[in-house]
């Protein structure tokens, strides 16, 4: 995986520094001073970089099957810090160098492509802002979404007016290619977004044929396909749900699928109430159009053949993914020891705690849960997951097996590192983010 | 973990962009403390009344603030330095550039070519004194 990461990264860097190694390919303009090389390079690398992050998102199945969508989401909003960076740079080193702009005494005679390059930054700003802590502002998902695309279509023709009226290396050979060349993609990719992936789900729609509350204040939602044979899919995988609305809304959530791979014609996502959309699933009425896009992720026991046994921790709603894997392989016929390590809050709020005995009466599965608030006479384990746990009730050689985590970001951290001291490598931990945003 | 494969793919990446706009400068500058761009010829000779224009010219090319935008030999703006302007470029392409007419706006930022509208006022001795104070630069 190292090996295709530095490929795709290479692949990355080349793309944005494409139109700056043009200007080579031709007459060289003058050089302009290091420092403001040095600026307007990153100036220019920062444009490819806001350029590909369209790219990024745009859920190309392919593009994002070697490493998990998850990592290129991480990657999309590590590598939005490192551009804004490059832009702090940029405008400082030139603000630095002519500093006349302060002294402007009106609007009116601040250059033009200050005043864009301004409106670009700070929506920029704005727009990372609202990301990283968009629960700390208490903006919701839906309103989120809808307005991140909206701003960054705007960062993006902002800073494009901004580089236009500076009118800088006019002369770049093949430049107008270049400039259709990059409109006409960023257009395809728009189209593709907006028009042809919608167009194309909305040829295998779905209808919700059934809606069961759960325990722990979730709620399963059952999707069967109409006219078409479902969709295949790897256990523990997700998909992007549209419920209710026409799939040209992008009005769509990711959620895990729970139900056993082995039927693609019937699928199940357990859902736990966390306020906004997730509230309304359990209203939702049967026959209820929906649309599936998917499937996606890396979260796959299926991925792992070669494990002497498997291990799920699962917290809360992260049941979801653990249960389709659990799922699958009871239809399977599956005969390696399996270990299920459950926090919930309290007996009754542990979400499909029959099926979990179900299936542990079907496969070598030990169901061992944590209460943080158990009943009286309660003789399993109580609290939080632990590293003592995990190393009481695992058998002493940890070796062949393979570790999936899924649940609240606090458990996911006390597990990783737990099991980092037991020994475990690396490339045997697996985990499944929910919160990215 | 995988959050921090992707951060370090992230940030690699970013080192190496960083690095190749470094180099791109490099390559069009030379090192930061190194020699200015431009080739140097020996200048010719140059008579008396040349070197009066010339000094004149010089005189305008402060009262004119040309050093905002401007360096010769690394004082002033580096951002275009004009040292060897006089091998590069005529007498004339120094006078259209220094106030180009309509015609030409395509060629300049759009803020440039508002700013040097100003030098069309310059009174023709003086704009001839700074061509040549501009020509001797080799």
């Amino acid at each position: 995986m190292i090996r295709k990461a530095i490929l795709w990264g290479l692949l990355y860097v080349a793309l944005v520094l494409a139109p700056l190694l043009l200007v080579f390919s031709g007459a060289r303009p003058p050089g302009r001073g290091f420092w403001s090389d040095a600026a307007i390079a990153l100036g220019y690398a920062a444009m490819g970089m806001l350029g590909i992050q369209f790219v990024l998102t745009a859920r190309f199945r392919r593009a994002t099957a070697p490493f998990g969508i998850d990592i290129i989401y991480y990657f999309h909003r590590y590598v939005a810090l490192v551009m804004l960076a490059f832009v702090v740079v940029h405008a400082g080193i030139l603000l630095a160098e002519n500093p006349a702009i302060f002294k402007a005494s009106s609007l009116s005679l601040i250059p033009r492509h200050f005043l864009w390059a301004a409106l670009s930054f700070v929506l920029l700003a704005v727009l990372i802002a609202a990301s990283l802590w968009r629960k700390e502002f208490h903006i919701s998902y839906e309103l989120w979404r809808r307005t991140h695309g909206v701003a960054s279509v705007a960062v993006l023709l902002l800073a494009l007016a901004h580089v236009e009226s500076t009118g800088y290396y006019l002369h770049i050979p093949w430049k107008s290619t270049l400039w259709t060349i990059i409109t006409v993609s960023w257009l395809a990719l728009l189209l593709w977004v907006r028009l042809i992936r919608p167009w194309l789900l909305s040829q295998k729609p779905y209808r919700v044929s059934e809606v069961r509350v759960e325990h722990g204040r979730a709620c399963t939602l059952v999707l069967e396909p109409e006219g078409h044979a479902g969709l295949s899919f790897t256990a523990g995988q997700f998909a992007w749900v549209t419920l209710g609305t026409s799939p040209y809304s992008l009005q769509e959530h990711p959620f895990s699928i729970a139900s056993s791979a082995a039927n693609p014609a019937r699928l199940e996502f357990t859902i736990k109430d966390l306020g906004d959309f997730t509230h309304t699933i359990k209203d939702t009425p049967v026959g209820t159009r929906a649309y599936v896009d998917g499937p996606f992720g890396v979260f796959c026991a299926e991925q792992h053949e070669d494990a002497g046994g498997y291990v799920f921790i699962a917290g809360g709603a992260g049941i979801a993914p653990v249960a389709s894997m659990l799922r699958t392989m009871a239809e399977r016929g599956e005969k390696r020891p399996l270990y299920l390590f459950y926090g919930s809050r309290n007996r009754d709020s542990i979400i499909l705690r029959e099926e979990c005995e179900r299936l542990a009466g079907l496969l070598q599965l030990k169901v061992i849960h944590i209460l943080q608030e158990p009943p009286e006479n309660w003789k399993g384990e109580t609290g939080y997951l632990t590293q003592e746990i995990l190393g009481r009730v695992l058998p002493a050689d940890l070796a062949g097996l393979d570790f999936f985590i899924c649940g609240p970001v606090p458990m996911i951290q006390v597990a990783e590192r737990a099991l980092a001291n037991l020994g475990v490598p690396l490339g045997r931990i697996h985990t499944e983010l929910f919160d990215l945003v | 973990m995988r959050e921090k494969f992707a951060r370090w793919i992230a940030f690699g990446t970013g080192a190496l962009v960083l690095f190749m706009a470094l180099f791109f400068a490099v390559l069009q500058n030379g090192l930061p403390s190194g020699a200015p761009s431009g080739a140097t010829t020996p200048a010719p000779e140059v008579s008396p009344e040349d070197s009066q224009i010339i000094a004149k010219g010089r005189a305008i090319y402060e009262d004119q603030f040309c050093a905002a935008c401007h360096s010769i030999a690394g004082e002033g703006n580096t951002r275009v330095p004009l040292d060897g302007v006089g091998s590069r470029l005529s007498a004339e392409e120094i006078h259209l550039h220094i106030a180009p007419p309509d015609a030409l706006r395509e060629k300049f930022p759009a803020s440039v070519f508002e700013a040097k509208k100003a030098f069309r006022e310059l009174p023709p001795e003086e704009m001839e004194a700074l061509v040549k104070y501009l020509e001797s630069l080799r």
